[in-house]
């Protein structure tokens, strides 16, 4: 019988137990990296919208001259910003982005005098496909005396 | 006959390996932390905006109310719950634990002119200059603590009183 020689029962043994070591170190960390990607995309998705809506209602809100809360939302010189269905519509376009839904649009007015509005906002949101994932944004708006008064 | 790896060869490739992983790793949880830093400033933004909103509709509202309320000095803004309807106002001292980690201040200074041009003077106010008793300066700071390093960032807003 010719002499070929094979592994050792042991051999195998030490050789399978570290190929299994290596295996479970980088598959941990490779779900490890691949769930903090996804954790960031969606983090991302909300900064996105905050950023969007903050900047829409800021401009409109802080320049216009006429400002009314109504029971869905506010309108500022006859642009209606209003929840409808979980999106967040400057009259008829939605600014909400895509993948955000939004629960609550609240609007509380805190001015100190009725000719100038100061409005504080608060947006409850979530991820559309992800509900667990949730975020606010509340927003202080004032508006913008621009006109000189004589008293 | 072939040689394979001896069992010390072995551990050693491991132990290289262990290292090139093991200098990687603070690559990746740099990428983890410096995302929840840009959180942490989105929302200081958003606080000093805030307080800036608040403080310039406290004090364009009603200018002289305003002047004869709130002395020059450092404030926070506040619901003032006991009127009705709630208003805004403003609290002397700075706040702090904002949503946990954020400090802010609202500091409301005096504006120095010019007695001839009507230019805002720097420093304090000296001969041929006076201190507007219908301008006053607004300074938010929104102050937090990122690995063990104050972060600050400030905004200010020279507030006009427009009705005379």
């Amino acid at each position: 019988m010719k002499n070929r020689k094979g592994l050792t029962l042991l051999e195998l043994m030490v050789s399978m137990s570290l190929a299994s070591m290596v295996f479970i170190l980088a598959g941990s960390f490779m779900a490890f990296v691949v769930n903090k990607n996804t954790k960031n995309q969606r983090t991302e998705l909300f900064e996105q919208a905050k950023n969007d809506l903050a900047r829409e209602l800021t401009n409109s809100i802080k320049w216009a001259n006429h400002i009314e809360i109504t029971g869905s939302g506010v309108v500022a010189d006859g642009v209606n910003f209003h929840l409808v269905s979980g999106k967040i519509k400057k009259d008829s376009d939605d600014i909400s982005p895509e993948g955000i839904t939004i629960n609550s649009f609240e609007i509380k007015d805190y001015s100190l005098s009725p000719t100038l509005s100061s409005l504080q906002i608060r947006l409850e949101m979530q991820n559309t496909s992800y509900p667990l994932s949730k975020d606010n944004l509340r927003l202080v708006i004032s508006q913008r005396k621009t006109e000189v008064e004589t008293e | 006959m072939k040689k394979g790896f001896t069992l010390m060869e072995v551990i050693v490739s491991f132990g290289i390996m262990t290292i090139v992983v093991a200098s990687l790793l603070p690559i990746v949880s740099w990428l983890i932390t410096r995302s929840k830093f840009l959180q942490y400033d989105a929302a200081a933004s958003v606080l000093l905006q805030e307080g800036m909103e608040v403080s310039y509709n406290v004090i364009v509202s009603d200018w002289t109310g305003f002047l004869a309320t709130f002395p020059d000095g450092i404030y926070h803004p506040a619901v003032d719950a006991i009127s009705v309807p709630e208003k805004w106002t403003l609290v002397t001292g700075s706040e702090t634990n904002l949503e946990t980690r954020f400090e802010r201040s609202i500091l409301i200074s005096p504006v120095c002119r010019n007695d001839s041009t009507g230019e805002i003077v720097t420093g304090v106010c000296g001969s041929g200059s006076t201190v507007d008793g219908n301008s006053r300066l607004v300074t938010t700071t929104v102050k937090w603590l990122e690995q063990q390093t104050d972060k600050t960032i400030t905004a200010s807003l020279l507030v006009t009183n427009l009705t005379r």
